[in-house]
C-alpha cells in the first residue's frame, strides 16, 4: 500500500471563513459548549465526505467542530489531487462526410463502433469519478457533487452524448458549492441537461414543457406551489434555449418574447427572468434546505430547521455553502436524529470501506460494478426524480450485494491483467495507457469482427476519407481505468502501527474504524472469539494466518446492520 | 447452521414468517403478526388444498430486447411478409404449422408439440397505444402496466402490496425473480421480492462456514419489540435474506427428474422448477431470457433464441407434469415490442410494436386468441397492436390469481378468456 492517498486534507484553511453567517434562531443553533469527540468528527466526515481513517477522524476532533467543519468546507486552496479526465472531442456518431460512399451496411457498422466506445467511454468517466471519490484530498466537493448529480439528474441512456455527461459533472463539481442561481442558470444550459429533459426541443411555435416543470417541480419549488399556467409559462420563456453545434445555443427565432403571466408577474421574460422569479418565492429557498438537510442530516427535518435554513440560504443570496456551514456546525446535525440513523447509499459502501480500511483501490471497474449491482450507477439514476436513498436501497438482494463485496474487498477482487509475455502488469493511472500500448493507436477501435471488417474497408476507400476515420478512431478509444486485480486486505500494518496485541484490542480497534456508534459488549464477544476461538491467543509469527482471522472478523463487521449505517 | 424455515407451502401461506422453533432470533413485531393470523396453536391453522387459489402459480418469462414476433408465429402464406422480408423470410415448407395461415419458427418444435398438447395459447398482436420504441420505457411500460406512466410500481409488486395489505408486506419469497437486477414488475410500495441470477451465490463460502454463519446470525439478530428504525429495518431485511437464501438454496438443491438443456434459460427454469417441487412459498416467478435485440445478422441468432426459449419451456413442462404440479402453473411471456415489418439492411430488423404473447399450462384456454396484425395497413411500418396487453394481464390476475385486476390496473380491462377453471 502507498501512503500517497493516505493524507488528511485542507487542514491548513482556519483562517478563511468566508463571510460568517449565524444562525441564531432555535432550529440550528450551534450551541458554544457543544460536546465534540471522535463520534462527532466521524459523524461529519462520514456525512459531508465518505468516512475516513482513524487518523483523519482525530485530526477533525483537534480542530473543533467550527474548525473541522471549515476544514471540509474551505477545499479551494486544496489542491486537487488527481487528472482531469481526457476528454477529447469524439462525437456520439460519425460525421456525415466521413461516411461518404459507405453503402448502408457499413454506415450501420461505424456506427456500432461508435457507440459501443461511447459506452467504454461513459464507463471509464463512471470509474475515474468512483477513484477520484475515493483519493480526493477534498471529499465535500465530491460529496456535493454527488448531491447535485442526484438533484440536477441527468442519465446517459438519455443523454446519450458521453462528453455531455462529463461536462455536466464538472459543472456541477465547479458549482458545488456556489451561489444556487449561477448553477441553475448553468444548468438550464448544459447541453446534457437540455436534451435529457428536451429543452433543445422547445421552441416558440411547439413548446416543450418538459425542462420548465421540472425546473420547479424537482429543482426548486417543488409540487404545489405553482400552477399549470406557471408551467406554460415557464416553458414560452425558455424556448429557444437549446443545443448548437458548440453547446448551448441561444435560438433567437425560436424564443417566444411575447408576454408571460408567471407567479404573479407579467413581463416579457426568459429563461433567467424565469429563474430569477422562482427564487424570489419562500418555496424555494425552503425547497433547497429540506433537500440538502434531507441528504446530509436526515429526512422529515422539524419546520423550524428548514425555516432557519431557508433564511440563512435568503440571508445569503443562496449561497451554498452559507447553507452548509449553518447545517454542519448546528447542533440538530449532531443530534441523536442525525447519528447513525442514514442508510448508506451504494457509493458510500463502497468509497467509505475502501477510505476507512486504507485500501489502494486497485479494481475500480469491479468497484463500480458492486455499487451498479447494489443500485446506484454513477451516471445514470433510475429517473429525474434520482435516487430516493434510505430504506430503498435495501432489498434482501441489494444486501448480499453488500456483503459480497465486503469479501471482494478484503480477499481480493478481479483478474490479475496480464501483458504479452505474461507478467503481471500493475495496476495504471488514467491517461498513461494509451501511449504505451504497441501498435496502430485506436486499434482498439476497430476490435471484433465488426472492427475488422472496417479495417477492410478502409482499405478501399479515398486515402483522404480513411485517414480521417483513422484520426477520429485513434481520439476516440477509452483510457484504461484501474482495473487491476484488488488485492487481499493486509491487517497487519495497521496491527503493528497501532500496538495492537491482543483479540479485544483489535476487534475493539476495527469496530471503531468501522462502525460509527457503540456496539454492545456482546456483540464484541462474539467477534473475539471469531478472532480467537476459546481465548486462544494469535500466533502473531503465523503472520498469514492471523491476517486471515482478522480479514474474516472485518467481513463480519461489515456484514452487521450497523455498518450499512451512518 | 440449522436455520429455522418453514417446512412446507401450507404452513407458510397467510401467516406471513411463521419461524417454527425460531425462538430468539423472531422478531417481535414478525412473531405477533404470525401468530396472530395462525391461530393459537401457531402454526398449522391454515388450509390449502389444490386447487385453491393459495397453490396457484404464475411464472412470467421476459424475451428482453424486443423478440421479433413476425418471425416466431408467422403468417407464412402472406404475400407482404415474404415481400417485406426476403433475407429473412422462413419458407413456407419449414414453418411448423398451427392452421393454414399461421406456423411456428422451425426450431420453436417445443412450442409447436406444446400446441399439439392442448397446453399453449398464442395471443396475437398485442401492445399498447402510442408505443414507445425505446427497449427501456417501452419495459418499463409492461412493467409498471401504465403505458401513460401515471403508475412507478410494478403490476406484479402491485398484487403483493394488495394481497399482504395490513402492518407487515407480504414476505420477499413469495415473488422471486431469477435475473441479476431486480424486475420493476417486482417492486411494489411495500413488497420486495427475491432477486438472485444464481441460488448458490446467495450463499457464504468461506472457510470456516459454521464458526462465521453463526457469528453473522448473532451480530444480525433483530431484537423483540424494537422500533421500526432504520437498524431495525435493515435487521429484519438481513433476517429476510438469510431466510430466504437459506430455503431457495435448499429448494434447488434438488435433482429434476427431467432433462433440462444447457442454456442459462434452461438452469434458470430448472431452478424454478426445482422451487416449486420442493413446495416453496412463492407465488410469483420472473425469469428473464436476453438476445432479441437482433438488429443485425438475425438468422442465425434468432434461430439460436428460438430453440433455446422452446426447449427450455418444453422441458419446464415436462418436469412439472413429472412433479404432478403442473396444473397449478400457468406460464405467460412477454417482450418489450415485437419488430419492424421490413428487415434492415444488415439481415436485421429494428424495434416495432405489436407481438404475440404465449400462455402455458393445463389450465389455459389453448388455442390461437385474437387476430394477427393487419400486414397491409402497417403503423409507422410497425404492426399495430389490436390487443392492449392489460386485457391479458386482467385475465391472469383475475382469473388464475383471483385478484382484484381493476384496482391492480387502475382501471377495468375486458379480460380475454385465457383461463379455463
Amino acid at each position: 500500500m502507498t501512503k500517497r492517498r493516505v493524507t488528511s486534507f485542507g487542514l491548513g484553511l482556519l483562517g478563511c471563513f468566508g463571510f460568517a453567517v449565524t444562525a441564531s434562531a432555535a432550529g440550528i443553533q450551534a450551541g458554544d459548549d457543544a460536546p465534540w469527540d471522535r463520534r462527532h468528527a466521524a459523524h461529519l466526515l462520514a456525512r459531508a465526505g465518505f468516512g475516513g481513517p482513524p487518523a483523519q477522524i482525530d485530526a477533525l476532533v483537534e480542530l473543533g467542530r467550527d474548525g473541522a467543519v471549515g476544514s471540509l468546507l474551505d477545499y479551494a486552496s486544496t489542491p486537487r489531487n488527481d487528472e482531469p479526465y481526457p476528454r477529447g472531442t469524439m462525437p456520439a456518431r460519425p460525421p456525415r462526410r466521413m461516411m461518404a460512399g459507405f453503402d448502408d451496411d457499413a454506415k450501420r457498422m461505424l456506427r456500432n463502433v461508435y457507440r459501443r466506445n461511447t459506452r467504454q467511454h461513459m464507463e471509464a468517466v463512471g470509474q475515474w469519478w468512483l477513484r477520484r471519490m475515493m483519493i480526493t484530498n477534498r471529499p465535500l466537493e465530491e460529496k456535493m457533487t454527488l448531491f447535485w448529480h442526484g438533484h440536477f439528474t441527468s442519465g446517459f441512456r438519455e443523454v446519450k452524448q458521453w462528453q455531455f455527461m462529463y461536462d455536466q459533472n464538472e459543472l456541477l463539481r465547479e458549482h458545488a458549492l456556489g451561489d444556487f442561481k449561477t448553477l441553475l442558470v448553468a444548468i438550464s444550459k448544459d447541453p446534457a441537461m437540455l436534451r435529457y429533459l428536451d429543452n433543445a426541443n422547445n421552441v416558440k411555435r411547439k413548446p416543450n414543457e418538459n425542462y420548465a416543470r421540472e425546473l420547479m417541480e424537482l429543482f426548486t419549488l417543488g409540487e404545489g406551489n405553482y400552477t399549470e399556467k406557471d408551467v406554460k409559462e415557464a416553458a414560452r420563456a425558455l424556448t429557444g434555449w437549446g443545443l448548437g453545434h458548440d453547446g448551448f445555443q441561444f435560438k433567437r427565432r425560436q424564443h417566444d418574447d411575447g408576454k408571460k403571466d408567471f407567479l404573479g408577474r407579467v413581463g416579457n421574460f426568459d429563461g433567467e427572468d424565469i429563474i430569477s422569479i422562482i427564487l424570489e418565492q419562500p418555496a424555494a429557498s425552503r425547497y433547497l434546505a429540506r433537500r440538502l438537510w434531507t441528504f446530509f442530516a436526515y429526512r422529515d427535518p422539524e419546520p423550524e430547521v428548514v425555516e432557519e435554513l431557508a433564511r440563512v440560504l435568503r440571508d445569503s443570496d443562496f449561497s451554498i455553502r452559507a447553507a452548509l456551514r449553518a447545517m454542519l456546525r448546528s447542533d440538530a446535525f449532531y443530534s441523536d436524529r442525525a447519528l447513525s440513523t442514514q442508510i448508506k447509499s451504494p457509493i458510500d459502501v463502497v468509497v467509505g470501506s475502501v477510505r476507512r480500511l486504507e485500501i489502494e483501490p486497485q479494481n475500480i471497474r469491479g468497484m463500480f460494478q458492486a455499487a451498479r449491482q447494489m443500485g446506484q450507477a454513477l451516471f445514470q439514476p433510475p429517473n429525474v426524480k434520482g435516487w430516493d436513498g434510505g430504506r430503498t436501497w435495501i432489498t434482501t438482494n441489494t444486501l448480499f450485494t453488500r456483503y459480497n463485496f465486503a469479501g471482494q474487498l478484503l480477499e481480493g477482487m478481479g483478474q490479475n491483467e496480464r501483458n504479452r509475455r505474461g507478467k503481471k502488469q500493475a495496476a495504471r493511472p488514467l491517461a498513461q495507457a494509451d501511449a504505451k500500448k504497441g501498435g496502430e493507436p485506436g486499434e482498439m477501435a476497430f476490435a471484433g469482427p465488426q472492427g475488422k471488417r472496417i479495417r477492410a474497408m478502409l482499405d478501399d476507400l479515398p486515402d483522404e476519407q480513411a485517414e480521417r476515420i483513422r484520426t477520429s478512431m485513434r481520439q476516440m478509444r477509452p483510457p484504461k481505468i484501474l482495473a487491476g486485480r484488488q488485492q487481499p486486505y493486509d491487517p497487519m500494518p495497521t496491527l503493528e502501527r497501532y500496538n495492537l496485541e491482543t483479540p479485544e484490542q483489535i476487534v475493539r480497534h476495527y469496530v471503531g474504524r468501522l462502525i460509527q456508534g457503540d456496539v454492545p459488549k456482546d456483540k464484541l464477544d462474539v467477534l473475539i472469539e471469531v478472532l480467537s476461538p476459546q481465548g486462544r491467543p494469535l500466533n502473531r509469527d503465523a503472520k498469514q494466518q492471523t491476517a486471515r482471522r482478522v480479514r474474516e472478523m472485518i467481513f463480519l463487521i461489515m456484514s452487521m446492520p450497523e455498518y450499512q449505517l451512518i | 447452521m440449522a436455520d429455522p424455515i418453514w417446512t412446507t407451502r401450507r404452513q407458510f401461506l397467510r401467516q406471513g414468517l411463521t419461524l417454527v422453533g425460531a425462538g430468539a432470533t423472531v422478531p417481535g413485531f414478525i412473531d405477533q403478526t404470525a401468530l396472530a393470523l395462525a391461530g393459537p396453536d401457531g402454526a398449522r391453522a391454515v388450509k390449502s388444498q389444490p386447487g385453491v387459489p393459495d397453490d396457484r402459480i404464475l411464472v412470467v418469462v421476459q424475451m428482453a430486447g424486443g423478440n421479433d414476433g413476425l418471425n416466431t408465429v408467422i403468417p407464412f402464406g402472406h404475400d407482404i411478409y415474404r415481400k417485406s422480408r426476403p433475407k429473412l423470410a422462413i419458407p413456407a415448407d419449414e414453418v411448423l404449422r398451427i392452421n393454414d395461415d399461421l406456423g411456428f419458427h422451425p426450431q420453436a418444435a417445443g412450442l409447436k408439440s406444446l400446441y399439439d398438447d392442448g397446453l399453449l395459447a398464442v395471443v396475437q398482436g398485442v401492445g399498447y397505444p402510442n408505443a414507445n420504441r425505446s427497449h427501456f420505457k417501452s419495459t418499463d411500460i409492461w412493467e409498471t402496466a401504465s403505458p401513460e406512466g401515471r403508475m412507478h410500481t410494478g403490476w406484479i409488486g402491485r398484487y403483493f402490496d394488495h394481497e399482504c395489505a395490513g402492518s407487515d408486506p407480504c414476505p420477499p419469497q413469495r415473488g422471486v425473480a431469477l435475473k441479476a437486477e431486480a424486475p420493476l414488475a417486482m417492486q411494489g410500495e411495500a413488497f420486495r421480492g427475491v432477486t438472485f441470477t444464481n441460488p448458490q451465490s446467495l450463499q457464504w463460502r468461506r472457510e470456516r462456514q459454521e464458526v462465521m454463519f453463526d457469528a453473522f446470525k448473532k451480530l444480525g439478530a433483530p431484537e423483540s419489540n424494537a422500533p421500526m428504525t432504520e437498524l431495525a429495518y435493515l435487521r429484519r431485511t438481513a433476517l429476510d435474506a438469510r431466510l430466504s437464501a437459506t430455503e431457495i438454496r435448499a429448494a434447488s438443491r434438488g435433482e429434476a427428474q427431467v432433462n433440462y438443456p444447457q442454456f442459462p434459460f434452461a438452469q434458470a427454469l430448472r431452478n424454478v422448477g426445482r422451487m416449486i417441487a420442493s413446495e416453496m412459498p412463492t407465488r410469483i416467478y420472473y425469469v428473464s431470457m436476453g438476445g432479441f435485440d437482433t438488429h443485425s445478422g438475425q438468422t442465425p441468432r434468432h434461430r439460436q433464441l428460438m430453440t433455446q426459449l422452446a426447449g427450455s419451456l418444453r422441458a419446464f413442462i415436462s418436469d412439472l407434469a413429472d412433479q404432478g404440479n403442473l396444473d397449478r402453473v400457468v406460464v405467460m411471456t412477454f417482450s418489450e415490442f415485437g419488430r419492424r415489418v421490413t428487415e434492415n439492411a444488415s439481415g436485421g430488423t429494428d424495434h416495432g410494436e405489436a407481438a404475440p404473447m404465449f400462455l402455458i399450462g393445463t389450465k389455459v384456454a389453448a388455442g390461437v386468441h385474437g387476430t394477427h396484425p393487419d400486414l397491409e395497413n402497417l403503423h409507422r411500418g410497425d404492426l399495430a397492436f389490436n390487443l392492449d396487453f392489460r386485457r391479458v394481464y386482467a385475465s391472469v390476475l383475475g382469473d388464475w390469481l383471483e385478484a382484484d385486476a381493476g384496482k391492480l390496473l387502475g382501471r377495468k380491462f375486458d379480460p380475454l378468456k385465457l383461463i379455463r377453471v
